[in-house]
């Protein structure tokens, strides 16, 4: 059909071509891209064969970031400009590395900004860039292992990451150039792995241990419907955790007095990591590490020492899971499977604590590394619309509560915790001073009742309020979380019905002239023509507009409109047509904003329509015949 | 604008609702809107996606709960529910509730007997149920009783508190 014949090659594959999708996991200690291949989903390995991409970045002065093993390799030698479990500073503010600082190798740079920056040889570096070094290198694989561009990703978070952790993955996605699809929580994602979508209806727990974040999730499958019915964790938990507890007990069975230096805890990490890795086959390991200058430590490490020692870890997973469970009002005889994700619970006392604890043998049969970016290729695949037929729906679940203050540095609840996304909730506010224009309004995150104890998300400052008398304004403030859980605020004065403006001040988040700057330095001509690029990317926009709009035309067209309401939107389709093969970026914003218009009663017919048709001859009885 | 939830999952507008039809309707309904069907699709529509996808969650969480529920039923019935003045609620059902609570403050302190909370979980039961058929009624009957109906969602309201309370000191039993 003519519509669709505009588009590039490449950009618009033919009806019945499958789209180039992948699931990546972007992970604290190692990262995976993976896609499904002939019906299979399965990680990608690099040109040795190598599946993990450890997500390790090395800055060096005048050259180009190196990432992954070669980094990795270097890291003992040079700590300072090698960062390694970047995940763990992602969306943190300067007050939060603070606390993790005695632990961390790194210098960060003094600066008003909330988003603290790595300082480097080769200039500072937000969290958020670091990571899109690790996703252009996922990227590069996956493009040139699968034979083309990628349409779009799905990317994996803890299910514990709050809105700061989640945009910074995003901001870092786009910094990368990749079209994320989804954010979907790694525990989830997991679940669709193990094939547990086509299993028996119950109640699943996932118990996730990765390098730096703990998570467990309770889903509950219905139909083909993964309901979230509680997540819980720890996101500053992990493998990692266990390497500190088994260096602390070199520090202390050797007498190592001074460990400021740098590469000595480097070293001590190595070799605590490796001493953890061999204790899940062995009872007893050789611990060996250079300490002070070239003297080599030896000690044997027993299982039984090394269980004792991360023993305060394990309960904390398990206390976890105890309020996950309730959250879900379980009990653990309720839980029909228990799944294991993630390199660290490998560890034996682990698993025995997790069988233990639920009273069953938990799933161990997929690579517990993988299974992440296993899940999220099935879910990026079926996103992508390679699988039309897939009645799959998640519904996922917000991991933490979202408030606003109130007078006092109190926190008011608006939407809590483990309420299904996508979600909006309205306030309505009222001015205290005659005349008042402005308010501000601070949005938190967290379980806690003061502000001190909570997470900062935004702080808004609404304008344009119409004066009136005190008390006689009603603004109302729309909180809307989308499914990828993350938070964008609107706002209206509903007397006079102004819409007012809204100053977004994320606590730690970028804003949108940091990323741009980012963007605009993550290009390698940095003179690269700014106007040629914005052009290209109204003409994707416009492209992606043409190509959606014509596949529902086709679809609904025909029954949806009349004669008259179809030439409408066929000529603003055409005046964008032209428009695109043009080079002007306003002409073709200002043609698409058209198209938008002449195609809204379309869009809302349509969901109407949708939603009329899943209600229809749904009678009682049918129903409790399913 | 209230927004009545009875009408997006084509159900009577009552109180007593069937769950097991709301939540069949529900996961229909989600398989319909949810933006995880719209990712393809214009930007608009995928707006439009997000915001039903809201308002059938936020219906879904509305209705499935008895005292949402009732509040919707007032609200949609022209009563402001968050007028303070109309709930004081009746001498009586304060004098048993509290002596409910001081039982249960007994067992706590004394880490008395089961049987002594079973007692407790019985009475509440009986007072939950009590409330709640009452409540019924004044939703049936609307308008002038729906003040009532605000009272019977207040009470319903303690009666959950103290089941809550109750089922805190029976988990502390079996620690």
């Amino acid at each position: 059909m003519a519509l669709l014949q505009l588009s590039e090659p490449g950009q618009t594959p033919m009806p019945h071509q499958r789209r180039l999708a992948a699931g990546i996991d972007l992970g604290t200690t190692n990262s995976l891209i993976a896609a499904v291949r002939n019906g299979i989903a399965e990680t990608l390995p690099d040109e040795s064969g190598r599946h993990l991409l450890p997500s390790v970045v090395q800055y060096r002065g005048g050259h180009s970031p190196i990432v992954g093993y070669s980094a990795k390799e270097r890291s003992a030698r040079d700590p300072a400009n090698t960062i390694v479990s970047v995940k763990r500073l992602m969306g943190r503010g300067v007050n939060d590395i603070v606390k993790l600082a005695n632990q961390l190798p790194y210098q960060f740079q003094d600066s008003e900004s909330p988003v603290p920056r790595i300082v480097t040889e080769a200039g500072a570096y937000s969290a958020i860039e670091v990571s899109a070094e690790i996703l252009k290198a996922l990227k590069a694989r996956g493009e040139e292992t699968l034979g083309g561009s990628l349409e779009g990703v799905v990317i994996t978070v803890p299910a514990y990451f709050d809105d700061g952790q989640r945009q910074a993955t995003k901001d870092a996605a786009k910094v990368a150039g990749l079209n994320v699809l989804r954010l979907l929580n790694e525990p989830t994602a997991a679940a669709i792995a193990f094939g547990l979508d086509r299993q028996a209806e119950g109640n699943y727990v996932v118990f996730d241990l990765g390098g730096g974040t703990f998570d467990v999730s309770v889903l509950r499958l219905n139909r083909g419907v993964f309901e979230v019915l509680a997540t819980g964790g720890d996101s500053s938990l992990g493998g990692d955790d266990m390497d500190h507890a088994i260096a602390d007990w070199i520090i202390e069975t050797s007498g190592t007095k001074d460990v400021s230096d740098r590469t000595l805890q480097r070293r001590l990490l190595n070799s605590a990591c490796a001493a953890k890795e061999s204790l899940t086959d062995q009872a007893t390991t050789l611990v060996e590490v250079e300490i002070g200058s070239g003297r080599i430590w030896r000690e044997p490490l027993t299982r039984a020492v090394f269980n004792e020692r991360i023993e305060p870890l394990v309960q904390r997973t398990l206390t976890a899971c105890r309020r996950a469970l309730r959250d879900a009002s379980l009990e653990t005889a309720d839980v029909r499977e228990v799944v294991m994700v993630g390199g660290a619970t490998r560890v034996p006392r682990i698993r025995e604590a997790v069988h233990d604890y639920f009273g069953r043998v938990p799933l161990t049969d997929i690579d517990p590394e993988k299974v992440v970016a296993i899940g999220a290729a099935l879910q990026a695949d079926i996103l992508i619309g390679n699988k039309p037929d897939s009645d799959m729906l998640l519904l996922d679940v917000i991991p933490l509560s979202l408030g606003v203050e109130t007078m006092g540095g109190l926190v008011e609840q608006i939407i809590p915790r483990n309420t299904t996304i996508p979600v909006a909730r309205a306030q309505e506010f009222t001015t205290y001073k005659d005349g008042q224009t402005a308010m501000s309004i601070h949005v938190v995150q967290g379980e806690r009742d003061l502000v001190s104890a909570s997470r900062s998300l935004a702080r808004f400052e609404l304008r344009g309020i119409p004066p009136m008398a005190a008390g006689a304004a009603r603004i109302r403030i729309t909180y809307q979380v989308d499914a990828d859980g993350l938070l964008s605020v609107t706002a209206m004065e509903t007397k006079t019905g102004t819409a007012s403006s809204i100053q977004v001040k994320p606590s730690y988040g970028l804003s949108d002239v940091e990323i741009e700057t980012m963007l605009r330095d993550s290009y390698e001509h940095a003179r690269d023509d700014a106007g040629a690029r914005a052009l290209l990317e109204q003409q994707v926009d416009a492209d992606r507009l043409v190509d959606a709009l014509g596949a529902a035309l086709a679809e609904d067209g025909a029954t949806l409109l009349s004669v008259s309401e179809r030439a409408s939107i066929d000529a603003a389709l055409q005046a964008l047509r032209t428009a695109r093969g043009g080079n002007s970026v306003d002409a073709i914003r200002n043609a698409i904003s058209e198209v938008d218009r002449a195609s809204a009663e379309f869009a809302a017919r349509r969901m109407n329509a949708g939603i009329k048709r899943a209600l229809a001859g749904k009678s009682l009885s049918e129903v409790k015949e399913l | 604008m209230v927004q009545n939830f009875f009408e997006i999952f084509d159900l009577p507008v009552a109180f007593d609702i069937d769950l097991e039809l709301l939540t069949a309707r529900y996961r229909d309904l989600q398989r319909a809107v949810h933006p995880d069907r719209f990712v393809r699709a214009t930007a608009q529509e995928r707006r439009l996606a997000m915001e039903r996808a809201s308002d059938i969650n936020q219906g879904f969480r509305c209705l499935k709960d008895p005292i949402e529920r009732a509040l919707l039923l007032i609200r949609l019935g022209g009563v402001n529910v968050d007028d303070k003045t109309s709930t004081a609620v009746d001498p009586v059902f304060l004098m048993e509730q509290m002596e409910l609570r001081e039982t249960l403050a007994e067992i706590r302190s004394k880490s008395s007997t089961r049987a002594g909370l079973e007692g407790v979980k019985k009475e509440i039961e009986r007072l939950e149920h009590e409330v709640i058929s009452k409540l019924r009624d004044d939703l049936k009957r609307g308008g002038k009783s729906l003040p009532d109906a605000l009272q019977g969602v207040q009470k319903l309201r303690f009666v959950h508190k103290l089941r809550s309370e109750a089922r805190e000191i029976e988990d502390a039993m079996v620690r």
